[in-house]
Protein backbone atom coordinates (compact mmCIF):
# COMPACT_ATOMS: atom_id res chain seq x y z
CA UNK A 1 0.00 0.00 0.00
CA UNK A 2 3.05 1.87 0.99
CA UNK A 3 4.47 1.35 -2.44
CA UNK A 4 0.93 2.80 -4.51
CA UNK A 5 0.90 5.68 -2.22
CA UNK A 6 4.46 6.30 -3.10
CA UNK A 7 3.84 5.72 -7.02
CA UNK A 8 0.52 7.79 -6.93
CA UNK A 9 2.17 10.69 -5.40
CA UNK A 10 5.61 10.53 -7.79
CA UNK A 11 3.00 10.27 -10.52
CA UNK A 12 0.97 13.56 -9.84
CA UNK A 13 4.19 15.47 -9.39
CA UNK A 14 4.90 14.48 -13.20
CA UNK A 15 3.61 17.46 -15.46
CA UNK A 16 0.37 16.54 -17.19
CA UNK A 17 -0.19 13.22 -15.03
CA UNK A 18 -3.67 12.33 -13.65
CA UNK A 19 -4.03 9.09 -12.02
CA UNK A 20 -7.18 7.33 -11.21
CA UNK A 21 -7.46 4.35 -8.33
CA UNK A 22 -9.64 1.51 -7.47
CA UNK A 23 -10.03 -0.78 -5.08
CA UNK A 24 -7.62 -3.51 -5.94
CA UNK A 25 -7.60 -6.15 -8.96
CA UNK A 26 -8.77 -9.98 -8.31
CA UNK A 27 -6.14 -12.45 -8.82
CA UNK A 28 -5.61 -13.05 -12.54
CA UNK A 29 -3.65 -15.69 -14.43
CA UNK A 30 -1.40 -15.71 -17.43
CA UNK A 31 -4.02 -17.64 -19.17
CA UNK A 32 -6.88 -15.17 -18.62
CA UNK A 33 -4.40 -12.55 -19.24
CA UNK A 34 -3.63 -13.81 -23.03
CA UNK A 35 -7.40 -13.74 -24.06
CA UNK A 36 -6.65 -9.80 -23.99
CA UNK A 37 -5.46 -9.45 -28.22
CA UNK A 38 -3.93 -6.51 -28.67
CA UNK A 39 -5.37 -4.16 -31.34
CA UNK A 40 -8.32 -6.15 -31.15
CA UNK A 41 -9.68 -6.23 -27.40
CA UNK A 42 -10.65 -2.98 -26.30
CA UNK A 43 -10.59 -0.99 -22.54
CA UNK A 44 -13.97 -2.12 -22.01
CA UNK A 45 -13.83 -5.86 -22.91
CA UNK A 46 -10.70 -6.08 -20.94
CA UNK A 47 -12.41 -4.55 -17.47
CA UNK A 48 -15.04 -7.42 -18.22
CA UNK A 49 -12.17 -9.70 -18.89
CA UNK A 50 -10.24 -9.39 -15.58
CA UNK A 51 -11.52 -6.22 -13.62
CA UNK A 52 -11.32 -2.90 -13.00
CA UNK A 53 -7.40 -1.95 -12.63
CA UNK A 54 -5.76 -0.72 -9.50
CA UNK A 55 -4.67 2.84 -11.50
CA UNK A 56 -4.78 4.13 -15.00
CA UNK A 57 -2.07 6.38 -15.55
CA UNK A 58 -2.13 9.74 -18.42
CA UNK A 59 0.59 11.37 -18.79
CA UNK A 60 1.62 13.57 -21.37
CA UNK A 61 4.82 11.85 -22.48
CA UNK A 62 2.34 8.93 -23.33
CA UNK A 63 0.09 10.96 -24.85
CA UNK A 64 -2.61 9.69 -26.59
CA UNK A 65 -1.77 6.08 -24.75
CA UNK A 66 -2.88 5.16 -21.33
CA UNK A 67 -1.50 2.80 -18.94
CA UNK A 68 -4.14 0.67 -16.87
CA UNK A 69 -2.29 -0.73 -13.89
CA UNK A 70 -3.47 -4.20 -12.22
CA UNK A 71 -1.77 -4.72 -8.88
CA UNK A 72 -0.48 -8.27 -7.67
CA UNK A 73 -3.16 -8.69 -5.23
CA UNK A 74 -0.85 -10.81 -2.36
CA UNK A 75 2.34 -8.10 -2.93
CA UNK A 76 0.52 -4.87 -3.94
CA UNK A 77 3.95 -3.27 -3.90
CA UNK A 78 4.44 -4.65 -7.49
CA UNK A 79 2.16 -4.87 -10.79
CA UNK A 80 0.95 -8.41 -12.13
CA UNK A 81 0.27 -7.06 -15.08
CA UNK A 82 -0.19 -3.46 -17.29
CA UNK A 83 -1.89 -2.95 -20.51
CA UNK A 84 -1.33 -0.07 -23.04
CA UNK A 85 -4.08 1.41 -24.07
CA UNK A 86 -4.74 3.56 -27.22
CA UNK A 87 -7.36 6.50 -25.86
CA UNK A 88 -8.25 7.50 -29.08
CA UNK A 89 -9.47 3.88 -30.62
CA UNK A 90 -9.62 2.51 -27.17
CA UNK A 91 -8.53 -0.87 -28.02
CA UNK A 92 -5.00 -2.24 -26.10
CA UNK A 93 -1.76 -2.10 -27.70
CA UNK A 94 0.28 -4.30 -25.67
CA UNK A 95 0.17 -6.15 -22.28
CA UNK A 96 3.27 -6.92 -20.26
CA UNK A 97 2.81 -9.54 -17.37
CA UNK A 98 4.98 -9.74 -14.90
CA UNK A 99 6.43 -12.78 -13.55
CA UNK A 100 8.00 -13.94 -9.90
CA UNK A 101 10.18 -16.33 -8.78
CA UNK A 102 8.04 -18.89 -6.44
CA UNK A 103 5.64 -18.73 -9.71
CA UNK A 104 5.96 -21.91 -12.06
CA UNK A 105 6.01 -19.35 -15.31
CA UNK A 106 9.32 -18.65 -13.84
CA UNK A 107 10.65 -21.90 -15.60
CA UNK A 108 11.00 -21.20 -19.38
CA UNK A 109 10.16 -24.38 -20.23
CA UNK A 110 6.87 -24.43 -18.27
CA UNK A 111 5.82 -20.76 -19.51
CA UNK A 112 6.59 -21.81 -22.96
CA UNK A 113 4.48 -24.94 -22.84
CA UNK A 114 1.70 -23.23 -20.86
CA UNK A 115 1.98 -20.37 -24.09
CA UNK A 116 1.44 -23.49 -26.52
CA UNK A 117 4.99 -24.31 -27.25
CA UNK A 118 5.17 -21.41 -29.51
CA UNK A 119 8.34 -21.02 -31.75
CA UNK A 120 10.51 -18.80 -30.55
CA UNK A 121 14.02 -17.28 -31.44
CA UNK A 122 16.11 -16.43 -29.00
CA UNK A 123 17.77 -12.48 -29.01
CA UNK A 124 20.76 -11.48 -26.67
CA UNK A 125 21.05 -7.35 -26.52
CA UNK A 126 24.22 -6.31 -27.46
CA UNK A 127 26.48 -4.34 -25.06
CA UNK A 128 26.56 -0.84 -27.24
CA UNK A 129 25.53 1.26 -24.30
CA UNK A 130 26.01 2.24 -20.33
CA UNK A 131 28.59 0.49 -18.22
CA UNK A 132 26.80 -2.76 -17.59
CA UNK A 133 26.69 -6.26 -19.86
CA UNK A 134 22.87 -6.41 -20.43
CA UNK A 135 21.08 -9.31 -18.65
CA UNK A 136 18.16 -10.43 -20.11
CA UNK A 137 17.80 -12.40 -23.15
CA UNK A 138 14.65 -12.18 -25.41
CA UNK A 139 12.59 -14.93 -27.04
CA UNK A 140 10.42 -13.41 -29.73
CA UNK A 141 7.67 -15.46 -32.00
CA UNK A 142 8.29 -15.02 -36.09
CA UNK A 143 6.08 -12.31 -36.05
CA UNK A 144 7.36 -10.26 -32.79
CA UNK A 145 4.15 -9.93 -31.28
CA UNK A 146 5.28 -12.72 -28.05
CA UNK A 147 8.53 -11.62 -25.98
CA UNK A 148 9.30 -13.80 -23.27
CA UNK A 149 12.24 -11.93 -21.37
CA UNK A 150 14.49 -14.57 -19.28
CA UNK A 151 17.10 -12.78 -16.89
CA UNK A 152 20.29 -14.60 -17.81
CA UNK A 153 21.71 -14.41 -14.24
CA UNK A 154 18.97 -16.19 -12.20
CA UNK A 155 18.04 -18.00 -15.15
CA UNK A 156 14.15 -17.23 -14.45
CA UNK A 157 12.06 -15.46 -16.58
CA UNK A 158 10.83 -11.92 -15.92
CA UNK A 159 8.63 -10.89 -18.35
CA UNK A 160 5.75 -12.11 -20.90
CA UNK A 161 4.57 -9.12 -23.42
CA UNK A 162 2.39 -9.23 -26.26
CA UNK A 163 1.14 -6.50 -28.51
CA UNK B 1 75.41 -12.93 -12.63
CA UNK B 2 72.90 -10.20 -11.61
CA UNK B 3 71.30 -10.47 -14.71
CA UNK B 4 70.35 -14.30 -14.08
CA UNK B 5 69.45 -12.91 -10.28
CA UNK B 6 66.87 -11.19 -11.67
CA UNK B 7 65.44 -13.71 -13.94
CA UNK B 8 65.49 -16.39 -11.01
CA UNK B 9 63.46 -13.54 -9.49
CA UNK B 10 61.06 -12.64 -11.86
CA UNK B 11 60.22 -16.37 -12.14
CA UNK B 12 59.80 -16.55 -8.02
CA UNK B 13 57.90 -13.62 -7.94
CA UNK B 14 55.59 -14.47 -11.09
CA UNK B 15 54.72 -18.00 -9.64
CA UNK B 16 52.46 -17.01 -6.71
CA UNK B 17 50.68 -14.31 -9.42
CA UNK B 18 49.63 -17.36 -11.86
CA UNK B 19 48.99 -20.19 -8.89
CA UNK B 20 46.48 -18.23 -7.65
CA UNK B 21 45.07 -15.38 -9.99
CA UNK B 22 45.79 -13.07 -7.45
CA UNK B 23 46.48 -9.26 -7.80
CA UNK B 24 48.87 -9.85 -4.91
CA UNK B 25 51.45 -11.47 -7.17
CA UNK B 26 54.78 -10.55 -5.05
CA UNK B 27 56.25 -12.89 -2.05
CA UNK B 28 54.71 -11.30 1.06
CA UNK B 29 56.81 -10.20 4.29
CA UNK B 30 54.93 -11.75 7.42
CA UNK B 31 52.96 -9.60 9.10
CA UNK B 32 51.49 -9.85 12.15
CA UNK B 33 47.86 -10.84 12.41
CA UNK B 34 45.34 -8.99 10.98
CA UNK B 35 47.44 -7.36 8.73
CA UNK B 36 49.10 -7.56 4.95
CA UNK B 37 52.43 -6.82 3.33
CA UNK B 38 52.13 -3.53 1.20
CA UNK B 39 55.60 -3.40 -1.36
CA UNK B 40 56.99 0.14 -1.52
CA UNK B 41 55.75 2.49 -4.10
CA UNK B 42 55.12 5.80 -5.12
CA UNK B 43 50.95 6.66 -4.38
CA UNK B 44 49.69 9.32 -6.38
CA UNK B 45 47.17 12.08 -5.52
CA UNK B 46 44.05 11.14 -5.05
CA UNK B 47 40.48 11.70 -3.35
CA UNK B 48 38.89 9.47 0.12
CA UNK B 49 35.70 8.52 -0.28
CA UNK B 50 34.32 11.55 2.05
CA UNK B 51 36.26 14.00 -0.55
CA UNK B 52 39.21 14.60 1.31
CA UNK B 53 42.05 15.33 -0.98
CA UNK B 54 45.31 13.61 -0.76
CA UNK B 55 48.37 14.13 -1.59
CA UNK B 56 51.03 12.32 -3.43
CA UNK B 57 53.79 10.90 -1.32
CA UNK B 58 56.26 7.88 -1.55
CA UNK B 59 55.10 4.93 0.41
CA UNK B 60 57.76 2.42 2.51
CA UNK B 61 57.34 -1.27 2.65
CA UNK B 62 55.35 -1.71 5.35
CA UNK B 63 52.45 -4.29 7.16
CA UNK B 64 49.52 -2.39 6.39
CA UNK B 65 46.22 -3.13 8.77
CA UNK B 66 43.36 -4.73 6.88
CA UNK B 67 40.43 -2.75 6.50
CA UNK B 68 37.49 -3.57 6.97
CA UNK B 69 36.08 -6.34 4.74
CA UNK B 70 39.74 -7.22 3.56
CA UNK B 71 38.90 -10.48 4.32
CA UNK B 72 35.82 -10.50 1.39
CA UNK B 73 38.04 -8.96 -1.03
CA UNK B 74 41.57 -10.13 -0.45
CA UNK B 75 41.30 -12.90 -3.17
CA UNK B 76 38.57 -10.98 -5.57
CA UNK B 77 41.21 -8.23 -6.51
CA UNK B 78 42.24 -10.50 -9.57
CA UNK B 79 44.81 -10.18 -12.42
CA UNK B 80 44.74 -11.69 -16.03
CA UNK B 81 41.85 -11.02 -18.22
CA UNK B 82 38.14 -12.01 -16.72
CA UNK B 83 37.12 -15.46 -18.46
CA UNK B 84 34.13 -14.56 -19.87
CA UNK B 85 34.33 -10.71 -20.28
CA UNK B 86 32.23 -10.11 -23.07
CA UNK B 87 34.77 -7.28 -24.34
CA UNK B 88 37.31 -9.45 -25.79
CA UNK B 89 38.31 -6.24 -27.27
CA UNK B 90 39.83 -4.45 -24.25
CA UNK B 91 42.86 -5.16 -23.17
CA UNK B 92 44.20 -6.36 -19.14
CA UNK B 93 46.55 -4.07 -17.19
CA UNK B 94 48.68 -5.15 -14.60
CA UNK B 95 47.81 -4.01 -11.09
CA UNK B 96 49.98 -1.89 -8.51
CA UNK B 97 50.63 -2.09 -5.11
CA UNK B 98 49.17 1.40 -4.93
CA UNK B 99 46.14 0.65 -6.96
CA UNK B 100 45.17 -2.47 -4.51
CA UNK B 101 45.93 -0.35 -1.68
CA UNK B 102 43.20 2.47 -2.79
CA UNK B 103 40.72 -0.20 -3.97
CA UNK B 104 41.06 -2.12 -0.46
CA UNK B 105 40.12 1.63 1.13
CA UNK B 106 37.41 2.34 -1.24
CA UNK B 107 35.88 -1.06 -0.67
CA UNK B 108 36.45 -0.99 3.23
CA UNK B 109 34.33 2.92 2.77
CA UNK B 110 31.60 0.78 1.38
CA UNK B 111 28.31 -0.71 3.58
CA UNK B 112 28.75 -4.75 3.64
CA UNK B 113 25.11 -5.29 1.72
CA UNK B 114 27.05 -4.20 -1.60
CA UNK B 115 29.72 -7.14 -1.07
CA UNK B 116 27.86 -9.54 -3.16
CA UNK B 117 29.20 -13.25 -2.78
CA UNK B 118 28.79 -14.07 -6.43
CA UNK B 119 31.10 -11.27 -7.37
CA UNK B 120 34.29 -13.34 -8.62
CA UNK B 121 36.33 -10.89 -9.17
CA UNK B 122 37.61 -6.98 -9.38
CA UNK B 123 40.07 -7.24 -12.85
CA UNK B 124 42.33 -4.20 -14.13
CA UNK B 125 42.20 -3.26 -17.55
CA UNK B 126 43.90 -0.22 -19.63
CA UNK B 127 41.00 1.06 -21.43
CA UNK B 128 36.88 1.21 -21.71
CA UNK B 129 35.79 0.70 -24.90
CA UNK B 130 33.33 3.43 -23.89
CA UNK B 131 36.11 5.67 -22.96
CA UNK B 132 35.65 7.70 -20.92
CA UNK B 133 33.79 5.11 -18.40
CA UNK B 134 36.42 4.35 -15.23
CA UNK B 135 34.75 0.80 -14.84
CA UNK B 136 32.26 -1.58 -16.33
CA UNK B 137 30.59 -5.06 -14.85
CA UNK B 138 29.03 -8.28 -16.50
CA UNK B 139 27.54 -11.05 -13.94
CA UNK B 140 30.41 -11.79 -11.33
CA UNK B 141 33.30 -9.63 -13.33
CA UNK B 142 33.95 -5.71 -12.38
CA UNK B 143 36.71 -3.99 -14.26
CA UNK B 144 38.70 -0.73 -13.50
CA UNK B 145 40.31 1.07 -16.49
CA UNK B 146 43.22 3.35 -16.25
CA UNK B 147 41.05 6.05 -15.46
CA UNK B 148 39.50 4.91 -12.44
CA UNK B 149 43.01 6.24 -10.89
CA UNK B 150 42.48 9.72 -11.94
CA UNK B 151 43.22 12.06 -9.67
CA UNK B 152 40.01 13.50 -9.36
CA UNK B 153 38.17 10.41 -9.29
CA UNK B 154 36.43 8.82 -6.14
CA UNK B 155 37.13 5.29 -6.35
CA UNK B 156 34.44 4.28 -3.88
CA UNK B 157 31.61 5.92 -5.75
CA UNK B 158 32.88 3.85 -8.72
CA UNK B 159 33.13 0.63 -6.93
CA UNK B 160 29.78 1.67 -5.15
CA UNK B 161 28.56 2.15 -8.78
CA UNK B 162 29.85 -1.02 -10.36
CA UNK B 163 28.74 -3.17 -6.95
CA UNK B 164 25.14 -1.92 -7.43
CA UNK B 165 24.97 -3.25 -11.12
CA UNK B 166 26.08 -6.77 -9.60
CA UNK B 167 23.02 -6.55 -6.97
CA UNK B 168 20.79 -5.66 -9.06
CA UNK B 169 21.42 -8.78 -11.37
CA UNK B 170 20.69 -10.89 -8.03
CA UNK B 171 17.40 -8.95 -6.75
CA UNK B 172 14.59 -11.48 -6.17
CA UNK B 173 11.78 -10.62 -8.74
CA UNK B 174 9.28 -9.29 -6.55
CA UNK B 175 12.02 -6.59 -5.48
CA UNK B 176 13.31 -6.02 -9.11
CA UNK B 177 9.25 -5.39 -9.98
CA UNK B 178 9.12 -3.29 -6.65
CA UNK B 179 11.51 -0.79 -7.79
CA UNK B 180 10.47 -0.77 -11.08
CA UNK B 181 7.03 0.19 -10.12
CA UNK B 182 8.02 2.67 -7.82
CA UNK B 183 10.54 4.52 -10.41
CA UNK B 184 7.73 5.02 -12.36
CA UNK B 185 9.27 2.51 -15.21
CA UNK B 186 7.27 0.57 -17.58
CA UNK B 187 8.04 -1.64 -20.85
CA UNK B 188 5.22 -1.40 -23.27
CA UNK B 189 6.69 -2.64 -26.54
CA UNK B 190 7.98 -6.19 -27.39
CA UNK B 191 9.01 -5.29 -31.04
CA UNK B 192 12.10 -4.52 -32.70
CA UNK B 193 15.44 -6.49 -31.19
CA UNK B 194 13.82 -6.01 -27.68
CA UNK B 195 11.25 -4.65 -24.95
CA UNK B 196 12.48 -0.73 -24.62
CA UNK B 197 11.85 0.47 -21.34
CA UNK B 198 10.00 4.06 -20.60
CA UNK B 199 10.39 6.41 -18.02
CA UNK B 200 9.45 8.88 -15.88
CA UNK B 201 10.41 12.90 -16.51
CA UNK B 202 13.99 13.28 -17.20
CA UNK B 203 14.40 15.48 -14.69
CA UNK B 204 13.82 12.92 -12.22
CA UNK B 205 17.28 11.39 -12.84
CA UNK B 206 20.04 11.99 -10.86
CA UNK B 207 22.22 11.08 -13.87
CA UNK B 208 21.60 11.01 -17.85
CA UNK B 209 22.18 7.60 -18.55
CA UNK B 210 19.98 6.54 -15.96
CA UNK B 211 17.41 7.11 -18.64
CA UNK B 212 18.30 3.67 -20.77
CA UNK B 213 17.25 1.46 -18.02
CA UNK B 214 16.30 0.47 -15.02
CA UNK B 215 19.47 -1.05 -13.87
CA UNK B 216 21.28 1.93 -14.74
CA UNK B 217 19.18 4.09 -12.83
CA UNK B 218 19.23 1.83 -10.17
CA UNK B 219 23.08 2.29 -10.07
CA UNK B 220 22.70 5.32 -10.46
CA UNK B 221 20.71 6.00 -7.43
CA UNK B 222 22.32 3.64 -5.23
CA UNK B 223 25.93 5.78 -5.86
CA UNK B 224 23.56 8.95 -5.02
CA UNK B 225 22.43 7.72 -1.96
CA UNK B 226 25.52 6.88 -0.70
CA UNK B 227 27.62 9.43 -1.82
CA UNK B 228 25.25 12.90 -2.31
CA UNK B 229 21.64 11.82 -0.96
CA UNK B 230 20.70 15.45 0.08
CA UNK B 231 20.79 15.35 -4.20
CA UNK B 232 18.82 11.89 -4.36
CA UNK B 233 16.18 13.22 -1.80
CA UNK B 234 15.82 16.13 -4.29
CA UNK B 235 15.94 14.82 -7.60
CA UNK B 236 14.48 11.24 -6.80
CA UNK B 237 12.69 10.72 -3.54
CA UNK B 238 11.17 7.51 -4.28
CA UNK B 239 14.47 6.48 -5.00
CA UNK B 240 15.55 7.49 -1.57
CA UNK B 241 12.89 5.76 0.13
CA UNK B 242 12.80 2.45 -1.99
CA UNK B 243 16.44 2.17 -1.07
CA UNK B 244 16.04 3.43 2.40
CA UNK B 245 13.20 1.08 3.01
CA UNK B 246 15.34 -1.80 1.44
CA UNK B 247 18.85 -2.04 2.71
CA UNK B 248 17.69 -0.51 6.04
CA UNK B 249 19.25 1.93 8.16
CA UNK B 250 22.72 0.45 8.32
CA UNK B 251 23.38 1.30 4.77
CA UNK B 252 25.68 4.43 5.02
CA UNK B 253 29.53 5.02 4.22
CA UNK B 254 32.01 3.73 6.94
CA UNK B 255 33.36 6.78 8.54
CA UNK B 256 37.60 7.10 7.57
CA UNK B 257 39.69 6.02 9.97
Amino acid sequence: MKYLILLISFALTTACTSITTSTGSKPITLLLARQIVPQKTSSAEMKQLIGAPDSVLQTSEFDPTEIWVYLKSTEPATRRMYAFVNKKSGLVESVTWNVFDREPESSLDFVKKELGNPELTRTEPKWDKGDSAPDEVYFKTTDQRLTIVLRRTLNEVDMVQWR
Amino acid sequence: MSRLCRTLAAIIFAIPACATNRAFGAIEQSCPANSHWVRAHHRRAYIRSDGTPVSASSVSAHCQSNPPGYGFWEDRIRAGFPAGWPRTKEKQSRWTPEETERVLEALSNLPDALFVTTLQGVYRMQRSLDYPNPASSSPGIIVLYDNAFGEKRNLSEILAHELAHEYFRRLGSEDLESYRMAMNWFSPDAGGNGPHWIFRGKQSFVEEDGLTSPVEDFANNVECYLFRRDVLKKTTPNADVWIGRHFGSGFKLRKTP
